[in-house]
C-alpha cells in the first residue's frame, strides 16, 4: 500500500498497467432514481 | 451524426472527427484519465506516460474500432428508452414534516388519498400500456412512493394483491406504519423496500425529519430495521444535509451493523426553497461523503459483508458499463418521462415524483389523456429534452456521461432553467475522481453487488485490465 499525499487515500500497488481500461454492454433496465432503487426484479 | 458521416477520417487524437480525449486529473498518485466524453469511453493512463500512450497507436486503433458503435450504445441509453416503471403516489398526505421534502406542505398536511377504486383502475390502465409498450423479460415496475404510502394502506395492499403477477413492486415509506404484519405482507410478495433515516442518533435524525408535532423518529425506524433484518431486497436512503454530513460515516458502521444490504446516501435535493437553507457546500459535503465510501470499504474488507451505497455503485457501473445502470438521475436526459414516470393521487402524471408540487410539468391525466399523449406533452418535452450539450459547463466537461448534470427539477426552479446546472457541480466530480480512484486500485468489486455484471458482455479490454 502506498499512501497517497494528496487525498490521504491507500492505494494498492497492485494494478500497474501503463493503461487500464474496459467496458461491458447490457439490455438497459435501469428505473432507480435519488428517492428510491429497486432491489429487487422479477421475471415474466 | 454518425462520426462516419463527417468529412475527417478521425484519424488524429482531438483533431476532426478523431476521439476528443480529454486528460482528466483523478486524484492518483500514478494514473489520470483519459475520458472521449462523446462516447463516455474511459482510459486510466499512467501519469509519466500520457505523450507515449497517446502515440501508442495499437490500443487506440482498438478504441478506433469500438467508438462507434459505443456512440451508438450511448444513443440508445439517453434516447431510445420506452418507460418501464411508474412512481405511483397513491396519497398526497405524510405523517413526518421533514424538511428538505419535494412535496409542497399544503399537500402533505391536508391532501387527499387516492380512492381505492382509482388506485385499481389506476393499475389497470397501466398493465394495459405496459403490456404494449414493454419489449423486456423484465416485469414492468410500481413504486409505492411519497408522500407516505401506507397512509392509504388498504388500497395499497389491495393493488399489491390484485397485480402482483402484472408488475414487481416496491415502496419507500418513513416506517411509522410499517408494522410486523406490512413487513410480512411486502416479504411475502417479494416487494422491495425502502426506507429513511440521516442519521446514527436521535439527535441527528430529528433535525430534518420530524413528526408535524416535532416529535423524532429514530426509535420506529429502529424498530422497522430489526424487522427487516435477513430481508435481502430492502435498503435505507440517507439524504445529505448541514445537518448531518459530518456524521456519514458513523452512518455507515451504523448501517452496517444493523445489516442494512444497501443504502443510498444522496446529497439534498434543492427543487423546493426549503431545502436550500439546509444545503451543504459542494467540496465538504463530498469530503464527507468519501469519508463514508472508504469507511463501508474497510467495514467490507474487516468483516466480509458490503453495505453497498447504490448511488456511488451506479456512478462505478455507469462508467465500467454504462447500460448496466440502475439509478437514472446521473445521465442525462434523466430518466424522469422516459424511463419512468409519476402518478399523483388526483390521476395527474409528471415525468419524476420531484415534480409533483410543480404544475407547470404536469403532463395529463391517467383517467382522462392517453400515457402515450402525456409522455408526447410539452411539460414532458421540458424535462426529456434537457441534455447536457445544453448546459454550461457541462457541454464540455468530460465526465458529463457520468454525472448528467442532475436534477432537472433543480435546475428549473433553483437555478432558472433547463439549460442551468442543478444544485451541485463539484460533489459529482468529486464522486467520479474517486470512482476512478477506485478503478486504479482495482477495489471496485468492493463497492459493487455481488454480480452487478450478471447479463453483460465485454466489449472493450486492455490486456490486464482488472474486471
Amino acid at each position: 500500500m502506498v499512501k497517497n499525499k494528496k487525498t490521504g487515500m491507500n492505494e494498492t500497488k497492485k494494478n500497474r498497467n501503463d493503461v487500464i481500461a474496459s467496458r461491458k454492454t447490457c439490455r438497459t433496465d435501469g428505473i432507480g432514481l435519488s428517492h428510491y432503487i429497486l432491489v429487487d426484479k422479477k421475471s415474466k | 451524426m454518425s462520426i462516419n458521416a463527417i468529412p475527417s477520417r478521425g484519424r488524429f487524437v482531438n483533431s476532426g472527427s478523431g476521439p476528443a480525449l480529454q486528460p482528466v486529473d483523478i486524484g492518483h498518485s500514478t494514473y489520470m484519465g483519459l475520458v472521449d466524453a462523446d462516447t463516455a469511453f474511459w482510459s486510466l493512463v499512467r501519469r509519466d506516460k500520457l505523450g507515449v500512450i497517446l502515440h501508442d497507436s495499437a490500443w487506440l486503433k482498438s478504441y478506433y474500432k469500438k467508438r462507434e458503435s459505443f456512440r451508438k450504445e450511448m444513443e440508445m441509453l439517453r434516447f431510445g428508452l420506452k418507460p418501464s416503471a411508474v412512481y405511483f403516489n397513491i396519497t398526497e398526505r405524510c405523517n413526518l414534516n421533514c424538511r428538505y421534502c419535494y412535496i409542497p406542505e399544503n399537500m402533505r398536511r391536508k391532501g387527499k388519498h387516492m380512492s381505492e377504486e382509482k388506485v385499481i383502475n389506476a393499475l389497470q390502465l397501466l398493465k394495459a400500456y405496459f403490456k404494449k409498450t414493454s419489449g423486456t423479460a423484465l416485469l414492468p415496475k410500481v413504486i409505492f412512493h411519497g408522500a407516505e404510502p401506507l397512509l392509504n394502506k388498504k388500497a395499497l395492499f389491495n393493488g399489491i394483491e390484485k397485480f402482483s403477477k402484472d408488475f414487481t413492486f416496491g415502496i419507500q415509506t418513513n416506517t411509522l406504519l410499517l408494522d410486523a404484519e406490512a413487513v410480512s405482507f411486502f416479504k411475502s410478495r417479494k416487494v422491495s423496500i425502502g426506507i429513511s433515516l440521516d442519521g446514527p442518533t436521535g439527535k441527528i435524525v430529528n433535525r430534518t425529519r420530524a413528526s408535524w408535532a416535532g416529535e423524532g423518529v429514530f426509535r420506529q425506524v429502529n424498530r422497522a430495521m430489526e424487522l427487516l433484518k435477513g430481508y435481502d431486497a430492502w435498503s435505507v436512503i440517507c439524504t445529505i444535509t448541514t445537518e448531518n454530513m459530518q456524521s456519514l460515516a458513523r452512518m455507515v458502521s451504523y448501517l452496517h451493523d444493523n445489516e442494512v444490504p444497501n443504502c443510498l446516501l444522496n446529497v439534498v435535493r434543492c427543487t423546493l426553497p426549503s431545502a436550500r437553507k439546509i444545503k451543504p457546500d459542494d467540496s465538504i459535503a463530498a469530503r464527507y461523503f468519501i469519508d463514508a465510501l472508504e469507511k463501508s470499504y474497510r467495514l467490507y474488507k474487516k468483516s466480509g459483508r458490503k453495505l453497498v451505497v447504490a448511488n456511488f455503485a451506479n456512478i462505478l457501473i455507469s462508467i465500467l458499463a454504462p447500460t448496466a445502470r440502475r439509478l437514472m438521475c446521473d445521465i442525462s436526459p434523466c430518466g424522469g418521462g422516459r424511463s419512468f414516470f409519476a402518478l399523483a393521487p388526483s390521476g395527474d402524471i409528471f415525468p419524476c415524483s420531484e415534480f409533483i408540487g410543480l404544475k407547470h410539468f404536469r403532463g395529463g391525466n391517467i383517467f382522462k389523456n392517453g400515457i402515450n399523449n402525456i409522455l408526447a406533452s410539452n411539460a414532458f418535452k421540458l424535462v426529456t429534452g434537457r441534455k447536457v450539450e445544453d448546459i454550461e459547463p457541462c457541454r464540455r466537461c468530460a465526465i458529463r456521461h457520468f454525472c448528467g448534470s442532475p436534477c432537472p427539477a433543480e435546475a428549473y426552479e433553483m437555478n432558472g432553467g433547463m439549460d442551468k446546472t442543478g444544485a451541485f457541480c463539484e460533489f459529482y466530480e468529486e464522486q467520479v475522481r474517486f470512482a476512478f480512484r477506485v478503478i486504479a486500485d482495482g477495489k471496485q468489486d468492493a463497492f459493487l453487488w455481488d454480480g452487478w455484471d450478471k447479463g453483460t458482455k465485454e466489449t472493450f479490454i486492455i490486456p490486464g485490465t482488472r474486471t
